[in-house]
């Protein structure tokens, strides 16, 4: 598989990062010592201002690891098998097993006596399938 | 009391060095704020790019995991073929019989693909193969999305077009939430889980239950059940495998030897922003998506024959069509069928023959 042109940009994203976070800190430095000034407002615009960049860059790192975390995130969903008996109406819900498909035969009835017959006029029929939850979640 | 003098109001070097940098600044603006603004947009759109890269690998690494258990190391480089498949449409200068060289062609690479899946996994039951190749179209899907907006996207770096750019940042969003369905598919592809585009087919197959089944033409299966008099045919693809049917060609065989009365369909249709999944509604025409060929010959049987064309429309959207059914849908399915056997009595007369086709994406869906 070819890489996007895209994939060059992240190291050069954080590169910028980590020159913001740098400068920033320089500023941060300057306004707390007062380096070669006495103006004391200038030294708080300078800490304002290194402030500032160092949230804001934590904010950017901060909203890459979100955003990351959210495309590979593994869907965790759960969707569940409904049973039926159709001898005595018993109905049954459990999450779906790999095989199942709707009107294909499930587990024994629980409520209905045993039978030595393991025919499948014993089993109970899966009538839906379906996802727990009830909506897809939607991102957009 | 001394006023407080902002950054660049006193004459000091830094004030200096501000009103240059406001000056440079606004400089900058005016000669290079387009492309200021085209570097901002790029950046937007590349990474929509990666993200569109990261699902297709995804997607197709999940493929292959999934197809491990057959044991084939061959079908890992059909499917890297796969992606680069084309399928080429009919010649339409001349658009008398298109429809029949384009169903033609399909139903050719739709055999090429499921034969060469067969020869791959011998003794593999049809049902697998189609979720195979459900599985194998979602990839497809993945991959051709980011082919295109990569396209797009060097092409506008290329020729440096803002129109360009602008166009491609503005179909972004739909394209991203189509390939996150398509991503969101692929467990229930691999698991054969009922989607909620089988929704028509689960209505069907409720209805069916219990009558003979009959298989008729390529993937489909009909049985006639008596309903208050009337003779009603319920037909859908054949499942429980991922399959569309024919329906097209199943409701033209039938037509031949039954004079059907009218004809009612069921589909799952993608519903608008703020309307509410699983709602229903009632119209009249061929309701069924796909390419057109079987939408075609259902619309060419009801109008040689004048039978009236009913339909109903379970409404979701692209996510909830392509992923596991939800309860919403299954909702929608339970009202349809009792909203269709009430119209069947309602529209038709006793000794009526009355067709009924469940059409959608059977998948999980047995009869």
């Amino acid at each position: 598989m070819e890489k996007s042109p895209a994939s060059l940009l992240v190291p050069f994203y954080f590169f910028l990062l980590g020159l913001l976070i740098l400068f920033s800190l320089i500023l941060l430095f300057q306004g707390v010592t007062g380096t070669g000034r006495n103006d004391s407002f200038t030294n708080m615009l300078f800490i304002m201002t290194g402030l500032t960049g160092l949230v804001s860059t934590f904010y950017m790192i901060r909203r890459y690891q979100v955003s990351v975390q959210k495309m590979l995130k593994e869907r965790k969903i759960v969707v569940l098998t409904v049973e039926e008996c159709s001898k005595c109406s018993y109905k049954a819900v459990r999450p779906f097993r790999e095989g199942d498909y709707v009107y294909g035969y499930g587990g024994e009835c629980p409520r209905c006596p045993k039978s030595e017959d393991t025919g499948v006029e014993n089993r109970m029929v899966i009538t839906a399938i379906y996802l727990e939850g009830g909506r897809q979640e939607e991102r957009y | 009391m001394q006023t407080p003098l902002f950054l660049g109001q006193d004459n000091t070097d830094i004030g200096y060095i501000i009103n240059i940098l406001y000056m440079a600044m606004f400089l900058a603006l005016v000669f290079w704020g387009e492309k200021i603004q085209t570097i901002i947009r790029l950046r937007d759109i590349e990474y929509a790019l990666e993200r569109l890269r990261l699902m297709r690998d995804e997607s197709v690494k999940f493929t292959k995991d999934k197809l491990k258990k057959y044991g084939r190391e061959e079908i890992n480089r059909f499917l890297d073929n796969y992606l680069e498949f084309v399928t080429i449409p009919p010649v339409d200068m001349d658009p008398a019989g298109v429809v029949w060289k384009l169903d033609h062609i399909v139903k050719t690479a739709e055999d090429r693909v499921r034969g060469e899946i067969k020869q791959i996994i011998p003794g593999i039951d049809e049902s697998q193969v189609l979720n195979i190749m459900n599985l194998f179209e979602a990839s497809y899907a993945l991959n051709y999305y980011y082919k295109v907006v990569r396209h797009y996207y060097i092409l506008s770096k290329k020729t440096s077009s803002y129109i360009l750019i602008i166009q491609l940042q503005a179909i972004l969003p739909q394209v991203m939430m189509e390939a996150e369905a398509y991503l969101g598919a692929l467990q229930a592809f691999s698991s054969g889980q009922p989607i909620g585009d089988g929704a028509g087919a689960l209505v069907a197959a409720r209805l069916m239950r219990g009558g003979e089944i009959f298989d008729i033409e390529r993937d489909n299966v009909y049985t006639v059940k008596n309903i208050q008099g009337r003779r009603v045919y319920f037909m859908k693809a054949k499942g429980p495998g991922g399959a569309v049917g024919t329906p097209g060609d199943a409701l033209m065989k039938l037509s031949e030897k039954e004079s059907f009365k009218m004809i009612f369909m069921v589909d799952a249709g993608l519903k608008l922003e703020g309307e509410k999944t699983g709602s229903i509604a009632e119209g009249v025409g061929a309701i069924i998506g796909g390419i057109g060929t079987e939408k075609y010959k259902i619309e060419e049987v009801a109008t040689r024959k004048a039978i009236p064309l009913y339909g109903m429309i379970i409404k979701m959207s692209l996510k909830e069509a392509i992923t596991p059914m939800t309860k919403d849908v299954l909702s929608g399915v339970e009202e349809t069928h009792q909203l269709l056997l009430k119209r069947i009595v309602e529209k038709s007369s006793e000794g009526d023959t009355v067709m009924v086709i469940g059409v959608g994406n059977t998948m999980g869906i047995a009869q």
